[in-house]
């Protein structure tokens, strides 16, 4: 809709400078032009003694002057204005022509009448009006001033006004010579009319090109904008922004570049055989609640597949709903269908207020419109389908772990009352045994725990934690005091290097807990003894960065972008430890993300590994 | 000096009788209830000397709801009597992750004592019942 107001203002605009540029340029040649009758009145008097009658002249240019600056005034104020009538810019034409008239036959008069060299001025006003003015109104404007011509003529010859004796090309006696003037009136005139049909006749000619070229570039523009359509279309396809705002976008698209009332598009509903509104616009509520649609109705056609138009919903049997179209001011409607992959699953329909036939290329356009939300509605309900199936399975995980691990939890602690002898004594072996039997429920406790923290993250996120202000130094401090001994029974070196200054983030303590202690135990568990691991806390810009790095076992190069999925483990990490689960890492991937923050890996195979963390600090 | 009566609210029939061994054997006198609105009503009426509680029964919150009721701070609550008696709350590693109270923030409303990590083994219970008790 936005586009659209660009659009009308842009051709507005045109619209309006281009008659105020022609009024500004010739109000600018009549500052000239009066400028010029001074100076040659003034010249002709004193230097080539002409005996002009000054005054008059004089006096006719002062209101000439005055009505230049007044409507001088009046175009700067018009530049200025918001919006412009082209009627008051149609008056100002003709109080210009008029008065320019009245002046040039004035001065006309005053410096010699027919004989005068001011003569040519009229042809300057002629050719004007040949641009500005319509064909006829430019031939009745010339018929006026020849009129006006002869009639001066006609009043010198009888004596009823003076004739002035300027310096001309025609000698005095000439002047005097009635046949002569009526010949010079004839030809003169004959030059006007001619000159003026020229004008009228070539700018005819321009300004059809003129509107044969914005018709075309119009078109040209129609022709941009489907292709822009189009294309965004296929973008919201390939990313699924979410099938409502794309339904909505299509909708809105069709109607502005086809110029229609409203567009509906209808998705089957296979239990009920009715096609359920799941987009439209243009269209009143009143008329969208209207009732069912059913699929064998006036969408019958579409629905088998080929597009059906129904030039007036009035007198077409097919229609449901002949009468509230009519209270909507429908006549035509036009159905597509919306082919999916396998089958149709529902129509698209423009309604236009008027008696429409569309043309092929119209039609192609929208088929091709339709097929594309076909594919996005298609795709979002695979997406929709396959994220609901992910969070059944989740909660799946989720409530097969609980059961699972409560009756573990019960035997663990049965057991620990056999140990115990609470009831009754129990041998050497027997208490091997049972001590054999907790270390194996402990492992599948273990194994439960990882997987709720993992799946319950899944499910619910973070949504109901709430973070606080957590120093990431105190956290380090906790790690260095939890892997200080287990780096030293296996021979390793850990580092740590902080900064002076406190580094906070929003997060919750024991979630930084689990990242710090998962990334400095993977190092520790797979880097060989001797080997170094340095902790490395940063602040850079508004970022902290932390970096695990070792010099141990690394991962290859094709393992690097799976090391964040669930479950997956390298070859190498199973050697070592045949019991982990592949849940550490893509834990730690979760929390960072959901505190804001990344991170990645850097690793080469047999030279060690570094896992960059980037949270947003407070 | 009467044993000490120790109140627990469980549903888990295993875990009730791995607690009741375990605390019978260590002298005290053991009381079960299975749902949270019994382990009220025998708060009152058998008044405990101390309560373990487990976090999720029916509801994934019903072991905190008791500890609220208990614990809470109108004057005029029915239990205002039996707020002082130390409270065990029973959680597993991944639940105890989602309380919105942990024993380091929220001090004031903190509504039990301790935590005891499930499964539950017997030397940290008894450590911890022991440590409450000697208050």
């Amino acid at each position: 809709m936005v586009e659209q107001q660009e659009i009308k203002a842009f051709f507005y605009e045109k619209g309006r400078e281009e008659p105020l540029s022609k009024v500004g340029w010739w109000i600018l040649l009549r500052w000239i032009l009066l400028g010029v009758t001074i100076l040659a009145s003034l010249t002709g008097n004193f230097l080539l003694n002409l005996n002009l009658p000054l005054a008059y002249i004089l006096f006719l240019c002062l209101p000439v002057a005055f009505l230049n600056a007044l409507l001088h005034y009046q175009l700067f104020i018009l530049k200025k204005a918001p919006s412009l009538e082209f009627n008051l810019v149609d008056r100002i034409t003709y109080i210009q022509f008029g008065t320019d008239l009245v002046f040039i036959a004035g001065i006309f008069n005053y410096t010699g009448g027919i004989a005068s060299p001011l003569l040519f001025y009229f042809l300057f006003h002629v050719i004007l009006s040949g641009v500005l003015l319509e064909r006829w109104a430019c031939f009745l404007y010339v018929s006026l001033v020849a009129l006006m011509i002869l009639t001066l003529a006609f009043f010198e010859f009888i004596g009823f006004v003076p004739h002035v004796y300027s310096a001309s090309f025609i000698s005095k006696g000439l002047q005097d010579n009635p046949f002569f003037v009526l010949l010079l009136l004839f030809f003169f005139l004959m030059v006007l009319f001619i000159s003026s049909s020229l004008v009228s006749t070539l700018l005819k000619r321009l300004r059809e090109r003129i509107s044969q070229l914005t018709e075309l570039e119009e078109k040209l523009e129609d022709t941009n904008q489907r292709l822009e359509i189009l294309n965004q279309i296929a973008i919201d396809t390939a990313t699924t922004r979410g099938l409502t705002p794309t339904l909505a976008f299509i909708c809105g698209s069709i109607m502005y570049v086809m110029g229609v009332k409203g567009i509906a598009i209808r998705l089957l509903d296979e239990r009920t055989n009715q096609l359920e509104l799941v987009s439209a616009c243009g269209l009143s509520d009143t008329y969208m609640k209207k009732g069912p649609v059913d699929a064998d109705k006036s969408l019958a056609r579409a629905f088998r597949g080929e597009p059906h138009a129904v030039l007036d919903v009035a007198s077409d049997p097919s229609v449901q709903y002949p009468e509230d179209a009519k209270k909507e001011g429908i006549v035509s409607m036009l159905s597509f269908p919306l082919k999916g992959r396998e089958k149709i699953i529902g129509t698209l329909r423009l309604f236009t207020r008027e008696r429409r036939e569309f043309t092929q290329e119209e039609m192609d356009f929208v088929a091709a419109l339709a097929s594309q939300s076909a594919i996005s509605i298609e795709n979002a309900r695979f997406y929709d389908a396959l994220k609901r199936q992910d969070e059944a399975k989740n909660d799946f995980i989720i409530l097969m772990t609980h059961e699972l691990k409560a009756p573990l939890t019960a035997i663990q602690g049965l057991l620990d009352v056999m140990l115990k002898g609470y009831v009754g004594t129990i041998t050497d072996k027997q208490k091997e045994l049972i001590e054999r039997m907790q270390k194996r429920i402990d492992a599948v406790l273990e194994v439960s725990a990882e997987l709720l923290d993992i799946y319950q993250w899944h499910s619910k996120g973070i949504i109901d934690k709430v973070w606080t202000s957590v120093s990431l130094k105190d956290q380090i401090q906790k790690a260095e005091d939890l892997f200080k001994l287990i780096a030293q029974k296996k021979g390793i070196t850990i580092s740590y290097a902080v900064p002076e200054v406190q580094v906070n983030v929003k997060a919750g303590e024991e979630e930084l807990e689990k990242v710090l202690n998962n990334l400095i135990s993977n190092g520790i568990k797979y880097t060989p003894t001797g080997g170094n691991i340095s902790v490395h806390l940063a602040l850079v810009d508004k970022q902290v960065i932390l970096r695990v790095k070792d010099n141990g076992i690394g991962i290859s190069s094709e393992d690097v972008p799976k090391i964040f999925s669930e479950f997956f483990r390298t070859k190498e990490a199973k050697k070592i430890d045949p019991d982990g689960r592949g849940l550490g890492l893509p834990f730690v991937k979760k929390i960072v993300e959901s505190l804001g923050g990344t991170i990645r890996v850097e690793s080469e195979k047999g030279q060690g590994t570094e896992f960059i963390v980037t949270l947003p600090k407070i | 000096m009467d044993k000490p009566k120790i109140l627990l609210v469980d549903d888990d029939p295993d875990v009730v009788e791995l607690m009741r061994i375990t605390l019978e054997a260590n002298q005290y006198q053991f009381y079960r209830a299975a749902t949270g609105p019994e382990g009220l009503k025998m708060v009152k009426e058998i008044r405990p000397d101390l309560i373990i509680l487990d976090v999720m029964m029916d509801t994934t919150t019903a072991g905190f709801q008791v500890s609220y009721q208990l614990r809470s701070n109108d004057q005029k609550s029915e239990y205002r009597e039996f707020s002082h008696i130390p409270i065990i709350m029973m959680t597993g590693i991944s639940q105890k992750m989602h309380m919105k109270f942990s024993p380091d923030q929220d001090g004031d409303y903190l509504p039990v004592d301790e935590f005891l990590e499930k499964p539950v083994r017997v030397d940290p219970l008894l450590e911890k019942i022991r440590k409450l008790l000697k208050r």
